[in-house]
């Protein structure tokens, strides 16, 4: 057992540093590592796994908070509330709150996982291509929420993200879509979603510093305790309890929906985080409740997705995906007699899952303080480092395709575009991650009711999903007219 | 301060480019198959297949191996991985394999250098997608080598819930001739091979039972294995093609109503799996018996290196033979072949001869706009 936990730190470990590095994922660090569990038994391959998995979901959190660049897809949002935060030099509180989000919302989504598998995975089966297009939808949603004050160049940004996002071959019918025929072979499957993420949130942000001498100062502080500096407390999680508990239960179940990203997990928390919330103006401004929100529900991912992987034989995300292939390497299928055949396999992932929790929440909290100096170091040396970082995270994209590197470059210059012309890129961003999921489930609900749109409207969940967006549009927009009222 | 700042900085550095290298030697995986073989994937022997150790003009070179899926999982990552294993130990090269996509493939061998160094790994759709349209002419196989084959996976099959009582394709072509006219869907991918043998299979009612069993069929096209599974879960598609290792754990006893499944129709014979293949169930075209097994061949660049290529021949030759390779082949229900098979001149024949059977069949075949509709 003590080597289990030994292996677990190491995969933990190795996890966060990957998940930390902008263009790295915990889909890569588990695809890097694969090739270790050859020579071990199933358990010992788990432990790594399941520590991979869990540090590489968490790490994401380290730089978007402190450099406001998102480490992994999932800590988009964190990047809302975690970098003001860091910039009034809260960066360690921030990191804080999110790592014990996170670990709850790992631990949440654990418990789902070990009680509710059955029922669960049930559900998904409810949730045909319809129900997943208005889930993507609602998720879309948050874009409104997000661009409040400038709503027109937010829903602009957002069209724009989507449309980007079909660029590329058209599987249905194998034809291209907005590509010129001299980069058919470069563009087969249009532009990669971590060259543009980290184009637009890194380059461009490297660029806009550059512009400004790289004058990167702490700013005033300017909260509620009157001037001072908050310190991470217990007391940050007062009145946090259903955002905490609803935006795991969002991860876990994003989770549980196959092909629903873990990325659309936080969106969708953090959109519900707004709506529900007292002080939905607070929110982008550096507050706890959203980071909160993003973290709880970006781990409550790690349990949701094995859910499907485990009790139906398909992954829930993209590093479920790879942990087929460590299943497929010890002979053993995961499908639908899993748990019944496997019962020790099945203990052994629950023990491993809380147990990488565990050591995720020790080896990140308590030496975040020495980790959350690194906005001290004056940018004219950090940022060398973190654009090398970036340039290699996109060229391993998809395996070395220089091309990656190139988009990382054009979407770091569209971003500085953007921040000129006062367009939000997080709208765009989001609007490019959900963009070729809402088509696909789209064509796949449309095509199963021989072209009738009115599946849209049939079905019971879809209704419901249906009074969620309306509710959450007009809510948005309500406060979007208060709010420049109040201004006027 | 800034001498710590340095330090810390050099170390941050030193460390970011040793992760870096991890990365770029990464494989990201594809996000929605469900999962493949059972009992399969790569096993201890290959694994510990010592790179380096045999000779070559290769002999402790890099070898980059490219393959057109971007999945890790699949039937084309396993079958180049483990090829590329036998193939390091027995030429002394260390061999790599890139799942970076078809295009991206065809790319980098009609712009390689002949020298052995870059090989793509993949089956039929190396061929498919240029004859399906999907990428130039400039891709044909006149403008690369066609090297060694290297395998055959005959493992693809139809799938549908086990309420339907379809046990083999036979069944379903007996339904279709007492239900003419009546809607039965199929869940296929546009052009790869279960475009193929979808076409190849309306064909087949049309010309043996007739037009009104043939208009009952309609393509529903599209989606990973894993969306084709909740389609038929979800009862939106009668029957979806796919392979027997994802399709099998749904077929065993005890998996509950919703999920069983029957598999049928597959694309020639697997290895220790009874199923029905298309040819035993009477599928013809040209009058020949129908089998389409995914034949596994190895690529490169138009300007090959005669005598490179010439290595790489005997060394595909003395693998394929090799029982440990055979036996690994068979765990993944993957079809090793014969020293003969695998000759050169012999695979330029056989690709060649099935690219024209495939033409042949694309041309014949309705477009999937009419099948869908």
């Amino acid at each position: 057992m003590v080597a289990h936990l030994l292996i677990a730190t190491l995969g933990v470990v190795a996890g966060i540093v990957f998940g930390a590095i902008p263009g790295m994922t915990a889909t890569m660090a588990v695809a890097v590592f694969l090739p270790m569990t050859y020579a071990y038994d199933m358990d010992t391959a788990l432990f790594l796994l399941l520590g991979l998995y869990v540090g590489g979901i968490s790490g994401g959190l380290v730089p978007a908070i402190l450099i406001n660049i998102p480490g992994t897809p999932s800590s988009i949002t964190t990047t809302f509330d975690g970098y003001p935060m860091s910039k009034r030099g809260e960066g360690e509180r921030a990191l804080k709150i999110g790592i014990l989000a996170s670990f709850i919302g790992g631990l949440i989504s654990l418990l789902c996982l070990w009680l509710f598998t059955p029922l669960l995975s049930a559900a998904a089966l409810k949730f045909s291509a319809v129900e997943k297009f208005l889930i993507i939808l609602f998720a879309l949603t948050v874009i409104a929420a997000l661009s409040k004050g400038q709503m027109l160049r937010g829903i602009f940004a957002g069209f724009g993200g989507v449309l980007i996002s079909l660029c590329g071959m058209f599987s249905v019918n194998n034809s291209y879509r907005m590509v010129p025929a001299f980069m058919k072979a470069k563009m087969q499957d249009g532009f990669q979603l971590l060259p543009v993420l980290i184009g637009l949130f890194a380059i461009a942000q490297i660029f806009e510093e550059a512009e400004e001498g790289m004058r990167f100062k702490i700013e005033k502080v300017d909260t509620s305790e009157g001037g001072k500096v908050t310190k991470f407390s217990l007391k940050d999680f007062k009145g946090q309890g259903v955002n905490l508990v609803r935006s795991s239960l969002i991860g876990t179940f994003m989770g549980v929906l196959p092909g629903v990203g873990g990325s659309a997990a936080s969106i969708l928390a953090y959109a519900q985080a707004k709506n529900f919330s007292k002080h939905p103006e607070l929110l982008g401004t550096g507050s706890s409740e959203g980071l909160v929100a993003s973290e709880s529900s970006n781990n409550g991912l790690t349990g949701g997705a094995l859910i499907p992987l485990l009790s139906l034989g398909i992954p829930g995300d993209s590093t479920t995906a790879v942990l087929i292939s460590a299943f497929m390497l010890q002979g053993i299928q995961v499908g639908p007699l899993f748990i019944t055949q496997n019962p020790h396999t099945w203990n052994i992932i629950l023990i491993a899952l809380l147990a990488c929790n565990i050591i995720m929440f020790i080896v990140m909290f308590y030496p975040i303080k020495w980790i959350s100096k690194i906005i001290y170091i004056p940018r004219q040396r950090l940022y060398p480092i973190i654009i090398m970082i970036c340039v290699v995270g996109a060229y391993a994209t998809k395996n070395g395709r220089m091309f990656d590197a190139w988009t990382l470059l054009a979407f770091g210059v569209i971003g500085y575009i953007f921040g000129k012309i006062k367009i939000p890129a997080s709208c765009f961003l989001i609007g490019f991650i959900l963009g070729k999921d809402l088509e696909n489930y789209f064509i796949q609900a449309v095509s199963a009711a021989s072209g009738s749109l009115a599946v849209f409207f049939t079905r019971p969940i879809g209704l419901f999903i249906w009074v969620l967006i309306i509710v959450s549009v007009a809510y948005a927009v309500w406060d979007d007219r208060k709010s420049k009222k109040k201004a006027a | 301060m800034r001498k710590t700042i340095k330090k810390v900085l050099a170390a941050a550095t030193a460390s970011v480019m040793v992760l870096s290298m991890a990365a770029c030697g990464n494989n990201s995986a594809g996000s929605g198959g469900a999962a493949p073989a059972a009992g399969g994937g790569e096993t201890q022997a290959a694994a510990a297949a010592p790179a380096g150790a045999g000779e070559s003009s290769l002999k402790g070179q890099n070898v980059r191996v490219v393959i057109g899926s971007t999945s890790t999982s699949g039937d084309s990552y396993m079958t180049a991985d483990l090829v590329t294993r036998y193939l390091s130990a027995e030429m002394g090269f260390n061999g790599k394999v890139d799942a970076i996509g078809n295009a991206a493939a065809l790319d980098e061998i009609k712009n390689g250098k002949g020298d052995g160094k870059l090989i793509m790994m993949f089956h039929d759709m190396t061929f498919l997608s240029q004859l399906f349209g999907s990428v130039d002419e400039m891709y044909s196989l006149e403008n690369m080598t066609v090297g060694p084959r290297i395998g055959q996976n005959p493992g693809a099959c139809f799938g549908a819930t086990a309420e339907d009582n379809f046990a083999t394709l036979a069944d379903v072509t007996k339904y279709l001739e007492e239900h003419p006219g009546e809607p039965l869907s199929f869940n296929i991918e546009s052009g790869a091979t279960s475009h193929l043998a979808f076409v190849a299979y309306y064909l087949y009612v049309k010309e043996t039972i007739g037009d009104d069993a043939a208009g009952g069929i309609k393509a529903i096209v599209g989606g990973t294995t894993a969306e084709k599974l909740q389609r038929l879960w979800d009862r939106n598609a009668d029957i979806i093609y796919g392979d027997t290792s994802a399709f099998e754990q749904y077929t065993q006893e005890g998996v509950e109503d919703q999920l069983k499944m029957t598999m049928f129709g597959s694309c020639g014979e697997v290895n220790g799996i009874e199923i029905d293949s298309m040819a035993e169930s009477g599928v013809t075209f040209n009058g020949e018996p129908f089998d389409f097994a995914k034949d596994f061949c190895m690529y490169f660049p138009q300007d090959m290196d005669a005598n490179v290529l010439a290595e790489y021949e005997a060394a595909m030759k003395k693998v394929t033979e090799n029982p440990d390779f055979q036996a690994d082949m068979a765990k993944l229900y993957y079809n090793a072949l014969s020293a003969d098979e695998v000759g050169v001149d012999a695979s330029k024949e056989f690709i060649y001869n099935k690219r024209e059977m495939c033409k042949e069949l694309i041309e014949k075949a309705p477009s999937l706009d009419e099948l869908a509709n």
